[in-house]
């Protein structure tokens, strides 16, 4: 049973499929498919906006678009560690919505057959639960595989999509 | 093959639009009609026309369905525009649901779909319709008008001629091609022959009123039956010396009573066939010169949207350049014309990209219209909506999303505001309920309200519904008027139990706020119970340019709209004085004044070492103010205005009063403040 087989776009996109682009958080690795991923940067200037979450580090100016950029750490409940040269900005799209992930740093693109997925393990709350759909186990190395959609996405007014598909059928 | 293939789509492609458009009309049209309580006979001709057109070229694409459809009511108005008199109030019926029928057909071949409604219901119910309609005629006994343009008419004479001078002729004059105004050409011959004939009739017979009669002349030729005692060479000469006469010919007859006597029946229902085929003709060929006229070309939208975005960055990059230090002392009178002329390039630049973006919302604004008569006719309630600033530009894309969005608030309004006339007459208030919806600019943003004076809602309702699902606790302690009324725009929230047609169960709202969010809008409401409720939307426009003046806060760089803005200040100029919480306002010329310090407005830190050096920027509008303090002015600029992500929006960015974004010449990005909102939270 294939993780992403139920998107239907997958079986055009062949070359797309499987494939994630991993980046890592201090020692954890992460993956995002790479159908989510529109471009990866270095650092840009990030412009402050007010009264945001703390993940929310502000908006960067990329090429004439206002992009927000996440800090994916404290996204992630984990302690924010200062910029550097190596820091990079995964640009993802998802519902139409383009966000900056900031990364320690951006490795290679990797192709993690299903055969090496496993469900991710069955927590009732934290991180896990919530932002990772999949772990992908190959070469001894694990990688934890990222739902985009739920990452992007304010859970609070989650329920408002759901009515709202709800409506449409 | 694929060449056909591609032409055929793109003839499709034409048709789609046409089409759409030519219902669009017609719709508004026969709304408008309705309303009015008759229905014109331009509204006839026009609707006849309308649907000719689409007949034709639904044809041309071998959909037989749209077609027939077509055909039926043209049928159907052909006859109404021979007997124009008759009550049609139950002709808009049939025509709107054909119209519909048609939308439908015509969205299926959008989608790529066969077109392959069966219209017979549809066509039988018309035909049957049609059927009435020749019927009562018939008893009412066709003693019709004589005919237009076929019979003659007799002119009053002023020559007395004895019979025995006397000769008949037969005239038939061509005039210059392109003179113009042939009927009243004509009408001078007959001036000038009126004096001279004791008899003159002529055809065709309402030159002097009609000025379709011009067509008929160029056409036929005028003709002129006339009793003279002048001789041949004379008239000829008459004749030849009339303006503009480019031909004629001139017989000598010996009677033309058979000719000139208006027959009322077989000839006459003959030569109205005749007309009636010309009439066609003529039909046909206007509205090929129709779909001819206007030559459109398609364009990915994705190409628009990639040219505006460079206009934006010109913009952006004209300000770097001539705004650059290095030119500030820089005197040079060329250089200065040079950066004037660019400028005035630019903006001519930026006016043509948006109006190939823009369209008015009057479109989409009488497509209300059509809800609320429905709505009105089902849930019998009497309803009538008013449209204010139809000529409003908007993007494209935002007018779909808007259209949308409008639905829903409207058949809200039917439904659950506008209530039953006999509640109406009880509260006091005209049985006839209003909608009533403008539009307008307001600084970079479109403003669109929907106000009906129907029921109202009823804030204790709200509230308590509200405690009961959990929801009103997330307001905070002291929730204003347009939290609360903002809660039925909350996912699952409905104080409404039995679900209608129209609008469900509250469930609309909540798409209403998302659909809007989604383009960088804000939406609330205002309320008061019995008296109705008005919903207020606004959007920001895709490439709105504003002036605006450049002020910093610790490293935030905020744009104030030039137009907002009445003076400026030093704070060490002005006198501050707090109240007991701790509320700051100063007083100017006697005046006392707010402030609100926009560092702790938006928890960041000022990072000034010297606070006398803060500056203070009085802002008005709609006769409020409001000193807003700020650590730096940067200077006044022109801003492209960019709508803040949808991202940001799904955390609220858009209820701090930050209304966009826009990037500096630098590069950097400052945050456009929305003094209104600031007022509306503030004060």
């Amino acid at each position: 049973m294939g993780v992403f087989s139920d998107s239907p776009s997958n079986q055009m996109q062949d070359s797309e499929a499987n494939r994630y682009l991993i980046f890592s958080l201090g020692e954890e690795k992460y993956g995002v498919e790479i159908k989510a991923v529109s471009e990866i940067i270095g650092m840009h200037p990030i412009t402050k906006m007010p009264k945001m979450p703390d993940f929310i580090k502000g908006i960067i100016n990329l090429r004439g678009k206002t992009i927000p950029v996440i800090d994916v750490r404290i996204r992630f409940g984990k302690q924010p560690k200062d910029y550097s040269d190596r820091t990079t900005i995964v640009v993802v799209h998802m519902n139409e919505m383009q966000v900056g992930l900031i990364v320690d740093s951006a490795h290679d693109i990797m192709h993690i057959d299903d055969e090496f997925l496993l469900p991710p393990p069955d927590f009732k709350t934290g991180f896990l639960n919530r932002f990772i759909n999949k772990i992908g186990m190959l070469d001894e190395n694990m990688y934890l595989l990222i739902d985009c959609d739920k990452l992007l996405r304010n859970e609070d007014i989650e329920s408002i999509k759901t009515i709202n598909q709800w409506e449409m059928s | 093959m694929s060449d056909i293939d591609n032409t055929n789509e793109y003839l499709l492609e034409v048709f789609i639009i046409e089409t759409s458009q030519l219902l669009e009309q017609l719709e508004g049209l026969l709304l408008g009609s309705e309303k009015e309580g008759k229905l014109q006979s331009y509204a006839i001709e026009e609707t006849f026309r309308i649907m000719h057109t689409i007949k034709g070229s639904a044809a041309m694409m071998s959909l037989d369905n749209i077609s027939r459809v077509s055909h039926v009511v043209e049928d159907l108005f052909d006859f109404a525009r021979n007997n124009p008199n008759r009550d049609y109030s139950d002709i808009y019926n049939v025509v709107l649901s054909s119209i519909d029928f048609i939308k439908y057909e015509v969205s299926k071949l959008e989608n790529k779909a066969p077109a392959d409604g069966n219209p017979s219901g549809l066509i039988e119910e018309i035909s049957k319709l049609l059927n009435a309609y020749t019927q009562s005629n018939d008893d009412a006994s066709s003693d019709n008008q004589s005919g237009k343009n076929e019979s003659y008419l007799k002119v009053e004479t002023t020559a007395q001629i004895s019979d025995e001078g006397a000769t008949r002729y037969h005239a038939k004059v061509f005039f210059e091609e392109g003179c113009g105004m042939e009927n009243l050409r004509a009408f001078a011959i007959v001036y000038s022959l009126k004096d001279v004939c004791d008899e003159l009739y002529h055809r065709p017979a309402d030159i002097a009123d009609n000025s379709d009669s011009a067509e008929y002349i160029i056409k036929n030729g005028f003709e002129m039956y006339f009793r003279t005692d002048k001789s041949e060479e004379e008239v000829a000469k008459l004749l030849e010396n009339s303006l503009f006469v480019e031909s004629f010919t001139l017989n000598i007859v010996e009677s033309y009573e058979d000719e000139v006597s208006n027959k009322p029946n077989p000839d006459g229902t003959e030569g109205k066939e005749e007309s009636k085929k010309q009439d066609h003709q003529e039909l046909e060929m206007s509205g090929l010169a129709c779909s001819l006229q206007p030559s459109y070309i398609n364009v990915d939208i994705k190409k628009l949207d990639r040219l505006l975005d460079l206009v934006g960055e010109i913009i952006i990059a004209e300000s770097a350049v001539t705004k650059h230090p290095a030119l500030k002392d820089l005197k040079n009178l060329d250089l200065d014309k040079s950066v004037e002329r660019l400028a005035r390039l630019i903006s001519e630049l930026q006016d043509s990209v948006m109006s190939i973006r823009t369209v008015p919302l009057s479109s989409t604004l009488s497509k209300m219209q059509r809800i609320v008569r429905d709505m009105a006719k089902k849930l019998s309630k009497e309803a009538e909506l008013v449209i204010q600033g139809g000529d409003t530009e908007v993007d494209k894309n935002i007018v779909a999303n808007i259209s949308e969005t409008l639905i829903h608030i409207v058949r809200n309004s039917m439904d659950h505001g506008i209530e039953p006339p006999a509640v109406r007459a009880e509260k006091g208030k005209s049985e006839k309920g209003t909608i009533t919806i403008s539009a307008g600019y307001d600084g970079g943003e479109v403003f669109i309200t929907v106000t009906d004076d129907g029921a109202g809602l009823d804030k204790q309702k709200i509230i308590d519904k509200a405690q009961k699902s959990g929801i009103y606790q997330s307001l905070g302690k002291s929730p204003t008027d347009r939290d609360i009324y903002g809660l039925i725009m909350h996912p699952g929230f409905s104080t409404k139990k039995e679900i209608s047609e129209y609008s469900g169960r509250g469930v609309g709202m909540d798409v209403v706020k998302t659909n809007v969010e989604k383009v960088g809008g804000r939406i609330f409401i205002e309320s008061t119970k019995d008296k109705g409720m008005t919903v207020f939307i606004k959007i920001p426009l895709t490439l709105a340019i504003i002036d605006g003046i450049n002020i910093s806060v610790a490293e935030t760089v905020f744009t104030i709209p030039s137009g907002s803005i009445r003076e400026f200040f030093k704070i060490r100029d002005i006198n501050i004085i707090s109240d007991n919480d701790g509320n700051e306002m100063t007083v100017i010329r006697d005046k006392c004044y707010p402030i609100l310090r926009l560092s702790s407005y938006f928890d960041l830190k000022s990072n000034l070492s010297d606070a006398d050096e803060q500056i203070v920027v009085l802002a008005e509008m709609d006769d409020r103010h409001i000193c807003l303090v700020g650590d730096a002015f940067l200077g006044e600029q022109q801003v492209v205005v960019k709508s803040l992500p949808y991202y940001l929006v799904q955390y609220g960015i858009n209820e701090l009063g930050i209304s966009g974004c826009s990037i500096l010449g630098n590069g950097a990005i400052s945050l456009i403040l929305d003094v209104k909102e600031i007022m509306d939270k503030f004060l």
